[in-house]
């Protein structure tokens, strides 16, 4: 409201009346900023919301194929047992053709499926071999979910600005860190690309060793 | 077959699985298995472990920690290590070997280089 008067009845100079027109445009101003800031506070709230729920549901991925791991592990370590047990049997079986001296098909057949089953008990192993993506993609994941929950850090601390900025008085509630999962992760955990390759760091083993 | 009995160190139980099924096929059948560094340290207590395998990344206490505090132990300063791990950085490599670590395998591995490194471990 402009004063029209001053206590001795006078109107004030220009220059006052200025002064208080520019104050009341800055008191507009913070007035808006305030309400931007109070704007703000959902959308962040929401984003940091959704962090746990995104790292939970990376987590459970992590969970499932170990899970899954492991059940194609029991299958793939009793065939090989299986088949390990068969070479056995088939060799028995050859050994007692040899004995006799017995020579034919009978023979050849049971030569050629010990041999299979010698193939088939190293494809077993090559599976088993290849579950090793799991523990690698599983860094993979927890590598993404910590950086998640690095941005829900800069979240609290951006919510904590806008609180301020918009004059509340209590501070926003944030996830205790000690709720959060430990993590342990190689961030470059990969499957293919390696920094240094086996022969690399073998070299490199061979070095120290020779300077030790 | 061997007298050796192995500690298998990997806060992942597919690798452990994985790790333990490849010791067997090369013939290791005597094998103790722990999920982290910590865990690891309590197994040595009580099990007459000598040879260790242990990954590098675990929570609690990782493999560098766990190495360190193995070589500070009277009982284990000399008692061998591989390191499997997919840690592959050259600077990495330098520090587990600077902290004791006897040989270095990058994963995934196959079975025949884990049965490289511990014969060329064994073989001094």
């Amino acid at each position: 409201m402009k004063p029209t008067t001053n206590d001795t009845g006078q109107t004030p100079a220009p220059a006052a009346t200025k002064i208080h027109d520019e104050l009341q445009a800055l008191k507009d101003s913070i007035l808006r900023i305030a309400v931007n800031f109070r704007e703000l506070r959902s959308p962040l709230d929401q984003s940091r919301a959704a962090v746990p729920q995104a790292t939970s549901q990376l987590d459970k991925v992590t969970q499932q194929t170990e899970q899954a791991a492991a059940r194609v592990l029991d299958h793939a370590e009793k065939l090989s047992s299986q088949l390990a047990e068969m070479v056995t049997l088939l060799n028995v079986a050859i050994n007692d053709y040899a004995d006799r001296k017995l020579e034919g098909p009978g023979r050849a057949a049971l030569e050629k499926a010990e041999e299979l089953a010698n193939i088939s008990q190293n494809d077993a192993f090559t599976i088993i071999d290849a579950l090793q993506f799991q523990d690698i993609t599983s860094q993979q994941i927890n590598s993404a979910a910590s950086m998640l929950e690095e941005v829900e850090e800069r979240l609290d601390v951006m919510l904590g600005f806008v609180d301020r900025g918009s004059g509340a008085q209590s501070a926003p509630a944030q996830r205790e860190k000690s709720a959060r999962k430990e993590r342990a992760f190689d961030p470059h955990a990969d499957m293919q690309v390696k920094h240094t390759g086996q022969s690399g760091v073998d070299d490199l083993v061979r070095a120290t060793i020779k300077k030790s | 077959m061997s007298d050796l009995k192995i500690l298998a160190v990997d806060d992942s139980p597919t690798m452990r699985r994985i790790i333990v099924n490849t010791l067997h096929r090369a013939g290791y059948n005597d094998i103790v298995e722990a999920e982290n560094g910590k865990d690891a340290l309590a197994k040595l207590e009580t099990e007459s472990v000598n040879f260790v395998i242990t990954d590098w990344n675990m929570p609690e206490m990782d493999g560098l920690s766990f190495v360190t505090a193995l070589r500070g132990s009277e009982r284990h300063k000399k008692t061998p290590v591989l390191m499997v791990t997919t840690r592959s950085v050259k600077e990495d490599i330098v520090d587990a070997l600077k902290v004791g670590v006897n040989n270095f395998i990058v994963k995934p591995f196959t079975p025949d280089t884990l049965k490289e490194k511990i014969d060329q471990i064994l073989a001094g």
